[in-house]
């Protein structure tokens, strides 16, 4: 499983949410590049409330530290608790506008 | 250090609030305006003698700044757009003295204000930033109490910090707001065990750790300290002053703000250390963040705020006084207003104006903000350190 991060052809950074240059470099050589989706789950909450009264609650979400070095806001799946590794999903129309779930990295028992 | 010119010769006077409502059908210009008029009441000024004019607010719509001078028949020879939230009272003080000591302006109306309307907190949040629409609201549509849920989750566990530590800010800050008429929730007492019951929000957040949106304003002048004299306006001085922006991105999650990088410039500009600030008036969107310009600001090292606020006294007559008007905790967050609370506060308290509490015997008073949460974390920070001279 894996999922597209925006990466520079130029000097390799990766950068999450999308950009319309590189953020480090500043070139416009940006490609949409296969990622693992591996990194570690930081923090979590469950929210009791939202803004949309359609969202289901209460609901869990967690910020996620790829190991690509980017930053991830991340829906939660089962179980899965701060300090542990996990390995995003994504569900997506397009690259731009794919969502995350972080689920427990099985394969880093 | 940064070097820095001081802010030699420039006074910041005349502290005005335009009172918090829970809702109100009147828009931002409303408020901004009798912002305007409450300065010249304030004052005694004229009208035409503001020639400066520097603005924060969310709910302007498409007007800015500008379109203002045309509202209010000005024709000011200076004028700033503050779109930085919690740390535009601070920016907007920065940018005015400098004018005012460069003659580009001779007094300069700092104003904050924000209507609030039904829908319009949620419709702020949804279209905030590309990135948090893009990446925070498709997850929960939480708005800020998602993203600082995270922040303080991640701090609770690197640094041993329990809810209850969290709870005594906001309990001596609603004790701070009992007597200042402004403050929307001064009348409700809030005891640590209300503060542990209450219901969750965003957990670890619960009810007490989140802000009311509000409508409301707030302002102060900014002109020479011989003008001050001269119109015998009671004012401060700024010792020191700082602001940084998008600190420390490499940063997993927030766990410190860019006060961190620069609070050794604020010092030695104003030729004093923290403890000479008889108080203190934090940003406080979120009690965790409150935390952290505990610690980014001098008072104790990092991760060392849960330990600091269970050893002092947080109220206005305490050893640590902290948000002496009740901060936006009590008093509610009227928009960009918030970002002005902590100056105008702090203006209030060291030249003895305070709407509630007197912090006895201030005279330094430190004030800081934190602003635009346009992806994970607040990207703005400024702080300043005011010292009356009423």
């Amino acid at each position: 499983m894996t999922i597209r991060l925006q990466t520079c052809t130029a000097c390799g950074a990766h950068q999450y949410p999308a950009r319309d240059l590189c953020r480090t470099c500043l070139r416009d050589e940006l490609i949409w590049a296969d990622d693992s989706g591996r990194g570690r789950l930081l923090a979590a909450t469950t929210l009791h409330r939202s803004l949309d009264p359609a969202t289901a609650l209460p609901l869990g979400i967690g910020a996620v530290a790829l190991d690509a070095g980017v930053r991830v806001i991340a829906f939660l799946g089962h179980g899965v608790q701060p300090g542990d590794r996990v390995v995003l999903h994504a569900a997506a129309d397009t690259e731009e506008n794919q969502i995350f779930t972080a689920e427990r990295d099985s394969s880093d028992a | 250090m940064s070097g820095a010119r001081d802010y030699r010769g420039v006074a910041v006077t005349s502290p005005v609030t335009i009172p918090y409502a829970r809702r109100s059908d009147k828009p931002a210009h409303w408020f901004i305006g009798s912002a305007l008029r409450a300065l010249l009441d304030a004052s005694g000024l004229e009208k035409d003698a503001i020639d400066g004019l520097a603005v924060s607010s969310f709910s302007l719509g498409s007007d800015t700044t500008i379109a203002l001078t045309e509202h209010f028949d000005m024709s000011p020879r200076w004028i700033e757009w503050l779109p930085t939230g919690g740390a535009s009272g601070v920016m907007a003080l920065r940018r005015a003295a400098r004018a005012v000591q460069d003659g580009d302006a001779n007094i300069v109306a700092c104003i904050a204000g924000d209507t609030a309307g039904s829908a319009s907190f949620s419709d702020l949040v949804k279209d905030f930033s590309r990135f948090s629409s893009a990446a925070v609201y498709p997850y929960g549509a939480a708005g800020p109490n998602g993203v600082f849920a995270l922040i303080t989750d991640n701090y609770m566990r690197r640094f041993g910090a329990e809810r209850a530590d969290f709870g005594r800010i906001a309990v001596a800050q609603r004790t701070n707001a009992r007597g200042n008429p402004n403050a929307l929730l001064g009348a409700k007492p809030l005891s640590i065990d209300d503060y542990l019951a209450a219901p969750p929000i965003a957990e670890p957040l619960h009810l007490f750790d989140c802000v009311l949106p509000c409508a409301g304003a707030e302002a102060f002048l900014v002109m020479s300290d011989e003008r001050a004299r001269a119109l015998g306006l009671k004012h401060a001085r700024i010792r020191g002053a700082i602001e940084r922006h998008n600190a420390f991105f490499e940063d997993p999650l927030a766990e410190r703000g860019g006060w961190a990088m620069d609070r050794d410039a604020l010092y030695a500009q104003a030729g004093l250390g923290p403890d000479a600030v008889d108080c203190l008036q934090t940003y406080d969107d979120y009690p965790v963040i409150v935390a952290m310009q505990i610690e980014d600001l001098g008072f104790c090292g990092k991760g060392e705020a849960p330990a600091f606020l269970r050893a002092h006294d947080l109220t206005v007559e305490g050893d640590f006084p902290h948000n002496s008007c009740g901060g936006q905790l009590s008093c509610g967050q009227a928009g960009a207003a918030g970002g002005f609370l902590p100056v105008v506060e702090a203006l209030r308290q060291v030249t003895r104006q305070p709407l509630g509490r007197q912090v006895p015997g201030a005279r330094i008073a430190l004030a800081s903000g934190y602003g635009m949460v346009t992806y994970d974390r607040c990207l703005a920070s400024g702080a300043v350190l005011l010292e009356g001279m009423a």
